[in-house]
């Protein structure tokens, strides 16, 4: 368990059917493209029962649904059961082939074919902690995991986005993507139209080459914009806000909602007051998540806000830290933090580099609470 | 028979004592209209907050100070959110106690009043230090906004 290196940050408790019992999930930090991996928890007869749930997603993967191999193994890495799926069905099984004579010590796999095809993304608990307690209602249960619905990694419609970053390496790829010349053109154009006192939104994408190109830019409202969101490659857009207001809530939902549609459409960058954020979706699972749990409140006419609960914690931070530009930035981090909304706000330092907003709640000794920012190392 | 003249002194006091008469019952009136106007404010204390909310037609397209002469508690801090949605969030706490989520449940209640315009609100252009502090200046200056939606929520 030790060399699995769980990430505890990562760690999601998910639904079950028939059951109200809930699925513990730890991602692995090791996690990438070609093998993902989960550590299941499920208690079954007051008694845990564990089992690392990996995917290793085929290269030509380009459907919207999953193929590949899914491989159950337990915490020692000895191999329980397996997979492999094909355009999101299971289409056939894999079983340790007996290998008495085999002088080393590998596991040689069989692939039987199953004839009726079933749907992967409905595994079923049984098959995840196989033998375990007979006539228990394992079979019933079945999971959903949402990574199989078409993708590498941790719950996206589509790939590029599957695999949930952290909030330090969306601020090193953004910065990266932030010192290309198509990043300063529009960067430029933007600031030069808003002397109109309306937003501006110019959509980046990248061509076959991996070379960042420039939508033409769309021209909004005082308060809105609307986005480029089918120019080919597009990972992120930038906006102005005439009235050098932060970030806002309506930006945060569209966000989820451009990367929702478009797996590689990631990142909204907002030009304010002299200064850029940012907004990266890490973990789109989670977003989805959030808002679905914490949907927007929008009156008719209105730009979208945030529904009461986080409003108001929203609001209790920034009579803490600051109304400023700044602090209602930050105060919105947090509370996407605590959600784990798999949302990363960022701001640009004046070098150019993108540093994510991260902060750290502190009571003191006479009970106020204080903040401090957590650099990225 | 001849009548006397009265006295002009005579004269003089009655319509003296006529007018301390008036101005009594004027002065009077005046504290019973002042009373009872103050005794029909809808919230009294933080926990009649909600009564705003309950009432919110009452204040839909009227200016803010309408709202505002309806509540009885001091309004300790007030924070301006001049983007879109446009909106004022009240609190009754003072912020060193904010800042260590102290207070009754019913106190630390939060009073959201959305507007339908714009208005000039900075945060690094108050007074510093006391950035939230809501000040009669800000009652003025901001009171005839016009109200479109008033949210409550409690600490629950």
């Amino acid at each position: 368990m030790n060399n699995l290196f769980p990430d505890f940050n990562g760690l999601k408790q998910e639904k079950l059917t028939n059951t109200d019992q809930l699925l513990t999930v730890i991602p692995l930090l090791k996690n990438n493209k070609q093998e993902n991996s989960r550590i299941l928890l499920l208690k079954i007869h007051n008694k845990i029962r564990s089992a690392i749930f990996t995917i290793y997603p085929e290269k030509d993967n380009s459907g919207s649904e999953f193929s590949g191999r899914v491989i159950i193994s337990n915490l020692n890495g000895e191999f329980v059961n397996g997979f492999r799926v094909d355009n999101g069905y299971i289409i056939s099984n894999f079983t340790k082939k007996n290998n008495n004579n085999s002088t080393y010590k590998t596991i040689d796999l069989e692939e039987v074919i199953i004839p009726v095809r079933l749907k992967a993304s409905k595994a079923n608990t049984a098959f995840i902690f196989p033998g375990d307690s007979p006539g228990s209602s394992l079979d019933d249960y079945t999971w959903n995991p949402d990574y199989l619905n078409g993708g590498g990694g941790n719950g996206g419609d589509t790939k590029p986005n599957d695999i949930a970053k952290d909030p330090c390496s969306a601020a090193k790829t953004t910065s990266v993507d932030a010192k290309s010349i198509s990043y300063s053109s529009a960067k430029t154009s933007i600031i030069k139209a808003s002397n109109d006192g309306l937003e501006h939104s110019i959509t980046l994408g990248k061509d076959n080459n991996g070379q960042i190109t420039q939508a033409p830019m769309n021209d909004g409202g005082a308060y809105n914009v609307p986005v480029n969101s089918t120019w080919p490659g597009a990972f992120a857009a930038l906006h102005n806000h005439p009235n050098k207001t932060p970030l806002s809530a309506g930006d945060i939902y569209t966000s989820v909602k451009l990367n929702i549609k478009s797996g590689t459409f990631t990142t909204t960058y907002i030009l304010t007051d002299g200064e850029v954020y940012g907004i990266v979706v890490t973990d789109l699972a989670a977003a989805k998540e959030f808002v679905a749990t914490y949907p927007a409140d929008q009156l008719p006419g209105q730009s979208p806000e945030f529904p009461d609960y986080i409003l108001d914690q929203m609001l209790d931070l920034v009579n803490k830290m600051g109304s400023s530009n700044e602090g209602r930035t930050t105060a919105i981090a947090f509370v996407l933090d605590k959600h784990n909304s798999g949302i990363t706000l960022l701001k640009q330092d004046s070098s150019g580099n993108f540093q994510s907003i991260k902060t750290q709640e502190t009571t003191q000794a006479n009970g106020t609470k204080t903040y401090t920012s957590i650099p990225c190392n | 028979m001849a009548l006397k003249p009265i006295p002009q002194y005579l004269v003089i006091n009655t319509k003296t004592k006529n007018m301390k008469n008036t101005l009594k019952i004027f002065v009077m009136m005046v504290f019973l209209m002042n009373y009872s106007c103050k005794a029909q404010q809808m919230v009294q204390t933080t926990k009649d907050v909600y009564a705003l909310k309950t009432n919110e037609q009452q204040f839909i397209n009227k200016p803010l100070k309408d709202l505002l002469k309806e509540i009885k508690p001091e309004i300790k801090t007030a924070t301006g959110i001049n983007d879109n949605p446009f909106f004022f969030s009240f609190r009754f706490t003072p912020l060193e106690q904010q800042k260590k989520d102290e207070g009754s449940k019913e106190d630390r209640i939060s009073l959201y009043v959305y507007l339908k315009e714009s208005f000039d609100w900075h945060y690094e252009k108050r007074p510093k230090g006391k950035e939230l502090v809501w000040t009669k200046e800000d009652a003025e200056k901001y009171g005839n906004l016009t109200v479109i939606r008033i949210k409550v929520i409690g600490k629950d």
